[in-house]
């Protein structure tokens, strides 16, 4: 009983290691340290420009020499950035250089959900809030050409103890083609937000299944034809206000 | 390759608050005395979050401080004579566990949601020579105390180390030596210790933990408390008082949520029937001391003594149905979150068959009030919070079960120890 006791556990011991080498891909690990330096991982796991993009953050970091701390408007919806750049030293020292990441171009689209048919959310507004001064106009394709005379579209309030309340009601519709439909918002985000972190939109008098896509679109606050670029890369800018 | 070759450096460094400034060695059979290890560890912390209260930066104290302990331990250690089988297994699965796990960390880098809004910045600040009055400066010091993130810098300013990893490398290490320190407090086999460590390893290990959250530290200290809770000798009882305080201490100045584990552990301390008068008033006394030496400091600072979102205006506006909204979703939550944690799901099990034994000789009592205690805490701590409910438990509940279950998983330790016991 005892020498199968005794033999039995190193081969406990051992097994149990071997299952830890695997958890801990001890193999791939190492090999992805020897291979990338510390820069080069942090490009690989936080991207260089792209979602993060703490590599070109970083890059800033050294070849600037900042004097204050440039605020940054990152396009991509990822935890907060400014860890990569932030200066202690001068953390109340507000710079008029801003860092754009993964810039879209001048009109941003919103992110939303479908919740059911011809209805739409769009969630944290708090994300939008530097990025674009208004909600511009609601885009929709549709899969047939069809009457448009009655559609409307309401817009509701976040959930406030259980129910949404109807905060406007647009009528304005423009015809760009047969498939092809747009209904003017001009909603200023200011009036929304933060009163709202997300919103409704429900539009009535549209049979099911007949829209094929939407857009929610917006005019970036930043064109980049309008500021100094100071430095680029990809969708990634350093930029200074002209005024 | 420079990187995995500190990995080793490094690991000596860290092994210096174990080693020093107590005799880690037992005189009369040169054995390892885990206790003063864990005192060791508990005393440098203690006075590295003193040093965090001064101005005095990390790198005018921190290679004076390191050099003259390693030079200290090094006369002393030459006296030794021969190292017990059991001590040489506690350090080589020690740097076996540390080596491997930190090559996880190094490859990973990822820092976590919380690590990058606050504490990475905070330990940045004392990382750049700046003190607890300049954290007044930045918007999110109010929400937890810093000694987590001076810890982190303090380990980042090596000097030929200088990256942040090698702070959270640190946490690890604490980590792992929590773990062997129940483990082989509690157990006797070497074979049986090391198999326990390994499961426990196996299971409770998640890059995650080492992303930059303070949870882990809570964790590993709650699992010493709770060790030395248990086992409160008759005769070292004064300095096993004195150690858990000083355990306390660090917990308030790690996690806002660490004064909840503070009052639990001072309840469970309070009820331990061997105590008397003396030393429960001595207790209560100490337990004041420490919540009034933090509200102290703060007030000085001028922090923010009440930054969480608890409030009495809106706990007055909670109603019936609210409540029980809230309550259905706390216990599925909670449900959910300890069916997926095994240690706190098995440790309330064996909880239970204990308490339903009836002439068991464990001391079930201790964990009988943490286990209430605990419960009360997760449901409170939802019930009354000023947030959105299912975001709040969706983003927190997890870490919150894994923290309370260091305690349960001390409690497995010794169910294991009781049977195995039992067996032979």
């Amino acid at each position: 009983m005892k020498i199968t006791k005794i033999k039995v556990l190193p081969i406990i011991v051992s097994i149990l290691i071997l299952i830890i080498l695997y958890q801990t891909k001890i193999i791939y690990n190492f090999n992805f340290i020897i291979k990338n330096t510390f820069d080069d991982r942090i490009n690989k796991i936080y991207g260089f420009c792209s979602n993060e993009s703490i590599g070109y953050l970083r890059y800033l970091k050294k070849e600037y020499k900042f004097q204050k701390n440039p605020r940054i408007i990152n396009y991509v919806h990822t935890p907060n950035v400014t860890w990569a750049i932030i200066d202690p030293k001068k953390i109340n020292k507000i710079s008029e250089k801003i860092i754009l990441l993964n810039y879209p171009g001048n009109e941003i689209r919103l992110n939303h959900n479908i919740t059911k048919n011809n209805s739409y959310n769009i969630d944290n507004l708090s994300f939008y809030k530097d990025k674009i001064k208004k909600i511009d106009k609601l885009e929709i394709v549709l899969e047939k050409p069809i009457n448009i005379n009655n559609i409307e579209l309401d817009m509701y309030s976040e959930i406030k103890f259980g129910k949404r309340k109807l905060l406007n009601n647009f009528k304005k519709i423009n015809i760009i083609s047969k498939y092809k439909i747009e209904i003017e918002l001009n909603l200023n985000i200011d009036d929304i937000y933060p009163k709202n972190n997300n919103i409704k939109f429900e539009i009535k008098n549209l049979p099911k299944n007949i829209i094929k896509k939407i857009n929610f679109t917006a005019d970036n606050k930043f064109n980049i034809n309008k500021v100094n670029v100071l430095d680029r890369h990809n969708n990634c800018f350093l930029i200074e206000k002209n005024d | 390759m420079t990187e995995i070759i500190k990995i080793f450096l490094v690991f000596p460094v860290f092994l210096i608050f174990l080693l020093m400034p107590l005799s880690i060695f037992n005189k009369n059979n040169n054995q390892l005395n885990l206790n003063n290890l864990s005192l060791n560890l508990i005393i440098n912390l203690n006075i590295l979050l003193i040093f965090s209260f001064t101005s005095i930066p990390i790198n005018s104290y921190q290679v004076i401080f390191l050099i003259s302990y390693a030079s200290i331990f090094l006369i002393k250690i030459f006296k030794l004579k021969s190292i017990h089988t059991d001590d040489k297994t506690f350090f080589i699965l020690l740097i076996f566990s540390f080596i491997l796990f930190s090559i996880v960390i190094i490859s990973n880098l990822d820092l976590g949601w919380d690590a990058k809004y606050f504490y990475y910045i905070k330990s940045l600040f004392f990382f750049e020579e700046l003190n607890l009055s300049d954290l007044n400066n930045f918007e999110h010091n109010k929400w937890h105390p810093h000694l987590g993130s001076y810890i982190w810098a303090f380990f980042w300013k090596l000097p030929f180390f200088n990256i942040e990893y090698y702070g959270r490398l640190f946490y690890l290490f604490i980590f792992f030596f929590s773990l062997l320190y129940v483990v082989f407090s509690n157990l006797n086999n070497n074979y049986i210790k090391t198999i326990f460590f390994l499961i426990i390893t196996i299971i409770t290990f998640n890059y995650e933990r080492f992303s930059g959250l303070q949870e882990i530290l809570i964790f590993s200290l709650l699992l010493i408390a709770s060790h030395k809770v248990f086992t409160l000798n008759f005769k070292t009882r004064l300095i096993d008082i004195l150690t858990i305080f000083l355990i306390l201490n660090l917990i308030i100045w790690i996690k806002s949520e660490g004064i909840v584990y503070v009052f639990i552990l001072i309840s469970m301390l309070l009820i331990n029937k061997n105590l008397n008068l003396k030393e429960r008033t001595f207790i209560i006394i100490g337990a004041l001391l420490i919540f009034s030496l933090k509200s102290l400091i703060y007030l000085y600072l001028n922090y923010n003594l009440n930054a969480q979102p608890y409030n009495l205006n809106f706990i007055l506006t909670i109603n019936f149905a609210d409540i029980l909204f809230r309550l259905k979703n706390i216990i599925i939550y909670s449900a959910y979150y300890s069916l997926k944690n095994i240690f706190f799901f098995l440790g309330i099990v064996v909880l239970i068959i204990l308490n339903l034994q009836k002439n068991t000789k464990f001391k079930i009592r201790t964990f009988n009030a943490y286990f209430i205690l605990n419960s009360f805490f997760i449901i409170f701590a939802y019930l009354f919070r000023e947030m959105e409910i299912i975001y709040a438990l969706k983003t927190t509940m997890e870490r919150i079960i894994f923290t309370s279950s260091a305690v349960y998983i001390h409690l497995l330790i010794l169910y294991i120890n009781s049977y195995f016991k039992i067996k032979e």
